[in-house]
């Protein structure tokens, strides 16, 4: 019993971040305030539900949730726990994906209680308005003003692969080889994904870029602020010759907060979304696109 | 402006909207790619350098060399064929990938707006069901996936096509929405095995109202079935029934399976 509420658990934060986020070979995963406002209007949804079939008595929803229910257990017990049992691996064939054949009947579900809990038509409104924006916005909205990031993070320079650990303060993290996709006209820049394990870091960082030796400073980028879970986007220099290999390393100067470092090759299938949890991940972008969306 | 025009309006501007996001999902972030890409994409050109096949009867006529890097799992030749079969030809006619993949975005869009005539029948409220179509435009990985090929996509499309019609069904009692139910149906379940779950959902759900109500629409459906002006509907079922019976009868005959296991030398042919 312990066990299948260990899974139950696991599963359905899974199957909610597979369904709110976009969960790909590339994930783009939001802000942890986007889930919470979603779960909070879940959990309305979901207790009005019942307060609106025990009073209103409406078949056709109370059917339409046997449909989402029966579908969902089906998944539940007849796939995904049973694969579970087998393979004791609880992400095995979790998708949030797999459920939406009944995505449409629980967002009916949803949009009927949320519209449903006060009479007040003035209120319903702004209910409408305030969840359709918050929807819209946390799709699209998000999406637009982040999509930079994760469009960066298809591969377009190669690097090695290892992982590297915290950088405190006086500390660097080691050298990286990186070289330019080859016959590549385009110039390339780099993105950095970062966790710094607090708020926002404005001063004691910094990039630097070696020649392919790494022996010889070239260029030197302070970043003006790292966040965490944050891609920090740098423009490479325009004469870099895309022929020679280059290297470069992150320099906790002078920083009391540290920043944990995570060298990851983003070719390789779902490995962004498998790291987000660790530190940084160094990813790519092309600069042609970087100024389109300066 | 009056309720019906207002509502025609916020339709036409969540529909510009949709297509919106098609064309920039599509034309932007193209080199992003969605789950499973390569094996969708893949089994896509096989159907699409087979454009007169409908699916393969004879795995051995698939022509997979041994160095193919794509593994084929679960297997072409015996899995649910009818996506790739459709978006193949249509890849097939117009040449182009990034065209094929925006064509097949109808499919997402369609499914939003069964949505939307979903959420009327069950609550009779337009503002609930526009919500609701809002929402379900606006659930990211929905939004994002319906704008590449997937066969997630026709099946989406299949599953609320199938509950609208069931519901329309138990609501109206037309026999039109039976036959249109039985039509997704099939569409679903030759499109991805795992429909499976909700048509057994689904027809439990069916059953249990005929069971109810059989003798009052007995009659409506005998008359449905000998009005010429619905033979399209009959000769479409059919049609597919027929697709079902064949595919799935072939695979339990020949492979003992509704759907085969994979092994790498099911459909690789390393004499090619």
């Amino acid at each position: 019993m312990i066990e299948i509420i260990f899974f139950f658990q696991r599963w359905l934060y899974l199957v909610e971040e597979g369904t709110i986020n976009i969960v790909s070979h590339v994930s783009l995963i939001k802000d942890p305030i986007f889930v919470e406002i979603f779960n909070i209007l879940l959990i309305i949804s979901l207790l009005f539900l019942v307060w609106c079939l025990v009073r209103k008595r409406n078949k056709n929803i109370l059917l339409l949730f046997l449909i989402f229910l029966g579908y969902v257990l089906f998944i539940f017990f007849g796939v995904n726990y049973s694969t579970y049992l087998k393979t004791r691996n609880e992400l095995e064939g979790v998708q949030g994906r797999y459920l939406f054949p009944v995505l449409g009947p629980l967002v009916i579900i949803m949009a009927y209680s949320l519209l449903n809990v006060f009479k007040n038509k003035l209120i319903n409104i702004l209910i409408f308005c305030f969840v359709s924006f918050f929807f819209i916005y946390s799709d699209f909205g998000y999406f637009y003003s982040n999509y930079y990031k994760w469009y960066f993070s298809v591969p377009g320079l190669s690097y090695k692969y290892g992982n590297v650990g915290q950088i405190n303060k006086g500390q660097s993290s080691p050298k990286q080889v990186f070289s330019f996709k080859e016959n590549s006209e385009k110039n390339y820049g780099l993105g950095i994904y970062i966790s710094t394990y607090s708020n926002e870091i404005k001063k004691g960082f910094k990039v630097n870029l070696f020649d392919g030796d790494c022996n010889k400073i070239l260029w030197i980028y302070e970043p003006k602020k790292i966040k965490d879970n944050f891609y920090l986007s740098i423009k490479l220099p325009n004469n870099l010759d895309k022929n020679n290999n280059y290297c470069f390393n992150i320099e906790n100067d002078t920083s009391n907060k540290p920043i944990t470092v995570w060298y990851s090759s983003v070719d390789l299938p779902g490995n962004v979304f498998e790291e987000m949890d660790k530190d940084l991940i160094y990813d790519l972008l092309d600069q042609e696109t970087t100024e389109r969306f300066k | 402006m009056d309720r019906r025009k207002l509502n025609l309006c916020l339709i036409l501007a969540l529909s510009v909207f949709l297509i919106y996001k098609s064309i920039f999902f599509n034309s932007i972030i193209s080199r992003v790619k969605q789950p499973d890409y390569d094996y969708h994409s893949a089994v896509l050109k096989i159907y699409k350098e087979n454009p007169k096949v409908l699916f393969f009867r004879d795995r051995l006529k698939m022509q997979l060399g041994c160095d193919d890097p794509i593994i084929y799992n679960p297997p072409v030749s015996t899995s649910p064929f009818l996506y790739y079969s459709v978006v193949g030809k249509v890849w097939y006619l117009t040449n182009s990938l990034k065209i094929t993949a925006l064509i097949q975005s109808v499919f997402g869009i369609a499914a939003i707006f069964y949505v939307y005539f979903l959420a009327l029948i069950v609550t009779k409220s337009r503002i609930v069901s526009f919500f609701s179509a809002i929402i379900m435009s606006s659930i990211p990985m929905f939004s994002y996936q319906i704008n590449y090929v997937s066969y997630d996509n026709l099946v989406n499309l299949a599953s609320i096509a199938s509950i609208f019609y069931l519901m329309a069904f138990i609501n109206k009692l037309k026999i039109k929405d039976l036959f249109m139910l039985f039509i997704f149906l099939l569409i679903g379940i030759l499109t991805k095995f795992s429909f499976g779950p909700l048509m057994v959902v689904i027809l439990t759900i069916l059953i249990l109202f005929l069971f109810k109500n059989f003798k009052f629409i007995k009659n409506d459906i005998f008359k449905f079935i000998f009005n010429v002006k619905n033979i399209h509907y009959i000769l479409v079922l059919l049609f597919f029934a027929g697709l079902f019976v064949s595919f799935y009868g072939r695979n339990l005959i020949l492979y003992k399976s509704l759907m085969p296991a994979y092994s790498y030398n099911f459909e690789h042919r390393c004499d090619l």
